[in-house]
């Protein structure tokens, strides 16, 4: 692909939100509403709260807590799944049980969480992980039923240790479906984290947001507002290029597969 | 689902008159002159066919056949108007074409894929009549009139999916023949298809060609059902793809599964073929 | 045999599950005003459906999720549609669908409580923000994705304009656009609930909230119940819809493909 035809294609893409974003910035420019102040405004106190701020210990606490409940999600989705996906009469008996668990809107679990458990960091790890775990057991459930049996076969004849079985035959062939669940956890868990800090904290990026809305700060809430939401962009961009990594041989099989018919 | 291949459907198909002087008396029904179709630009640029003269006669079937990859199917979509030749032109009666003709109705190999799923099979057929602004009564009449010609007369309210692979092909037939096309261009029409089902859909192409009196275009990399059904077979081979040698099948009509293939004029025909297209691949690039 | 056999098991699970509950809640390890006794739960949720307090919640919850859905679909299905099938406007957009499906909306709630105070009102706007992204990535995709076959069929067959948009292109993203709506469906009582817990907005999650700060557990609980009993309802009922709308469709019809 030629330089400028990359340009040409950036451009494609990059004219309206830039436009967009000079349009809102020149239409708020001294604007004196209480409700939409400045973009201009809005920036330099974002700059400012992040640069001498408690912007960046905020942030901090918020994805730790973040990472740390999807951790645990993944590990106990994932254990859990596989378990459930090799033992059929298992999964029968417990399916109900499961279909009626993740029914359950995750913020309902929020204020019975943080409510008894206090507004520290812990709470906050528990209310996301709890959340998050059910995507993901119930996509390594599928991807795991959905093997194909002739995967079993072939580890018993040649005999395989269990380990090997799972951690070199069944994990990979049950990645393709997980993957997609831990990217459906990664959205839930985002909002999980942010409706607990709400909820009742004092530290988080949702805790600012709603501080600086109780004080009529409304800068800072707009700022606090688009930080969460292009670090939610970013978290989303993060793990597509971990998945294309992750499940390169997949795409590539299934493209040679269709090209094949 | 772009705008360029809507418009590209909607405005009146261009057409040039053609007068040249070496037009043979009666104008082909349709005609491949000096085509060439080259793929992507500069260092990754690819040469698919090149040079390529194909000519199809009012009421004449020609088969298409050469090796698989060669590049038949690309011809067969500058044929029907769907890919425009890098260089040279397809003509359509005499005229240049540069978007798919109206004389022109095309039969594509995957079946599942070409018959849309959400509608029955007399819909499918039907559709494009309703293309065209055909009322709805008389295009109901007419898919359904078509379908019973193919022997699906009782299948018209079936969804596609409810047919067997051959049922569905010969729905795919019937909406190429509600179209009224003069031409019948068929990308291996029979590749997807068991052997027995094969056999009844050639011969039912054969009867179709007769009574309609329509020309037909065929690719297939089979040269069996090429020389079966063919007046005239066009071998394609190399890369780029061109025309090693054009065969007339004087076999004698009405052709016969059985009869034909035990011919000793048969064995031979294939055999020609056979040994062309193997030679082609040993030759030095 | 296996059905009753599973069923059994099924059953022994629920009630393992019980006595597990019953021990922790005896015990005392996570506290009464956590883990209440599963009796007092279902003492609750017998009672429930006999106060007019509890049909108002469900009411309001049920019904800013179906109007922001209904509007969020009003919106993004024709909006998605005329994105996918217009190249240049796909690039042009796709920065701003790619931002604002991962936006956790969520995070505007104190925005909008600034503007529009904790009312219905900005409960419904909360759930159509949120609602609307699935259906328009799905709507755009589905428009996209058309199989190359069927491109040349239109194609060949000199099917265009209207014809082609109502009887070619809608079927085409059907399918894609049932998976929005089922996932913004799941989104929309996740919204409501959610605004109701935080911004004290009338519905089954101002109740949870309340009845967490009251320390009446087997409440909290029994609401939590309801509010999966409400979610698993709709996803029965939605699929119900999908295997109805369509039929036709391999997925639904339990193909492999």
């Amino acid at each position: 692909m030629s330089i400028a035809h990359r340009l040409r294609n950036i451009l494609a893409e990059a004219w309206l939100p830039v436009s967009l974003v000079a349009l809102w910035w020149l239409v708020s420019a001294g604007s004196t509403s209480l409700y939409f102040p400045p973009l201009a405004e809005i920036v330099a106190v974002g700059w400012r709260d992040f640069t001498v701020g408690p912007l960046v210990d905020y942030a901090a606490f918020s994805l730790t807590n973040l990472a740390a409940g999807l951790a645990i999600a993944i590990f106990v989705g994932v254990v859990a799944g596989v378990i459930l996906g090799s033992y059929a009469p298992l999964r029968d008996a417990v399916n109900p049980y499961l279909q009626f668990i993740r029914s359950v809107p995750q913020v309902a679990l929020v204020p019975l969480i943080i409510g008894a458990l206090g507004i520290g960091a812990l709470p906050k790890i528990w209310s996301i992980s709890f959340a998050c775990v059910w995507p993901i057991l119930l996509n390594t459930i599928d991807g795991v039923k959905g093997i194909d049996p002739a995967l079993g076969d072939f580890s018993k004849s040649y005999r395989l240790s269990r380990r090997t079985h799972f951690l070199d035959m069944v994990l990979p062939a049950a990645l393709p479906q997980i993957v997609p669940g831990v990217r459906t956890a990664l959205a839930i868990g985002v909002i999980v984290m942010v409706v607990s800090e709400i909820y009742g904290a004092d530290s988080g990026l949702g805790y600012y947001i709603l501080q600086s809305g109780r004080n009529f700060a409304v800068a800072e809430t707009w700022a606090g507002t688009i930080i969460v939401g292009l670090l939610g962009y970013l978290l989303s961009r993060l793990f597509e290029v971990f998945e294309h990594f992750a499940l390169k041989w997949h795409r590539e099989s299934s493209a040679e597969a269709r090209s094949r018919t | 689902m772009n705008t360029k291949e809507t418009d590209m459907n909607t405005t009146p198909k261009s057409m040039t008159a053609a007068t040249s002087p070496d037009v043979a008396p009666a104008t082909p029904a349709l005609e491949a002159r000096e085509v060439e179709v080259t793929y992507g630009t500069g260092d990754t640029a690819k040469t698919v066919l090149r040079g390529l003269n194909v000519t199809v006669n009012p009421g004449e079937f020609v088969c298409i056949v050469g090796p698989s990859g060669v590049g038949k199917t690309t011809l067969l979509r500058c044929l029907s108007g769907l890919l425009r030749p890098t260089a040279g032109e397809i003509r359509v009666v005499g005229r240049t074409i540069n978007a798919p003709p109206e004389e022109i109705a095309v039969v594509f190999q995957d079946y599942s894929r070409s018959l849309l799923p959400w509608m029955t099979a007399l819909k499918n057929v039907a559709l494009p009549l309703k293309g065209r602004g055909v009322a709805k009564a008389q295009r109901e009449a007419k898919a359904r009139e078509v379908l019973a010609t193919v022997g699906l007369g009782d299948a018209a309210d079936k969804y596609p999916w409810q047919l067997s692979g051959g049922m569905q092909q010969r729905v795919a037939i019937a909406r190429a023949l509600a179209y009224d096309a003069r031409i019948l261009v068929m990308d291996e029409p029979f590749a997807s298809v068991d052997a027995q089902t094969r056999f009844e859909l050639e011969d039912l192409v054969l009867e179709l060609r007769d009574r309609l009196n329509i020309s037909v275009v065929l690719v297939t990399h089979d040269i069996d059902e090429a020389v079966y059904l063919s007046d005239r077979v066009v071998v394609l081979a190399n890369s780029p793809a061109s025309v090693i040698d054009t065969v007339e099948i004087g076999l004698p009509f009405p052709r016969d599964q059985i009869e034909t293939k035990g011919l000793h004029e048969f064995a031979e025909l294939r055999g020609r073929i056979l040994g062309e297209i193997l030679q082609s691949r040993k030759a030095p690039k | 045999m296996l059905r009753t056999r599973t069923l059994l098991t099924q059953i022994l699970v629920g009630v393992l599950i019980l006595a597990l509950w019953q021990l922790a809640a005896m015990s005392g390890v996570l506290g009464r005003d956590l883990l209440p006794l599963p009796i007092d739960v279902f003492a609750r949720l017998i009672e429930l459906p006999f106060e007019a307090r509890f049909w108002n919640a469900v009411q309001l919850t049920l019904a800013s999720a179906a109007l922001g859905l209904c509007i969020a679909a009003a919106i993004a299905i024709p909006v998605g549609l005329i994105i996918g099938a217009n190249r240049r406007v796909y690039k042009a957009t796709r920065f701003l669908v790619d931002l604002f499906r991962s936006w956790p909306i969520i995070a505007l709630m104190p925005v909008l409580v600034l503007l529009f105070g904790a009312s219905f009102k900005m409960k419904l706007i909360m759930v159509t923000l949120a609602a609307i992204w699935p259906i328009l990535v799905q709507s755009i995709y589905g428009a996209r994705r058309v199989e190359p076959t069927i491109e040349d069929v239109t194609a060949s067959y000199g099917i265009g304009g209207r014809i082609k948009f109502f009887d070619v292109a809608i079927p085409n993203a059907l399918p894609f656009i049932m998976t929005g709506l089922r996932i913004s469906t799941a989104l929309s009582i996740l919204l409501s609930i959610g605004v109701e817990v935080l911004a004290s907005v009338p519905g089954i999650g101002y109740e949870i909230a309340i009845a967490r700060v009251d320390g009446a557990s087997a409440e909290v609980i029994a609401y939590v119940i309801v509010s999966g009993a409400l979610g698993l309802t709709l996803n029965q009922a939605f699929a119900a819809v999908e295997r109805y709308v369509l039929a036709w469709h391999p997925s639904v019809r339990g193909e492999i493909v």
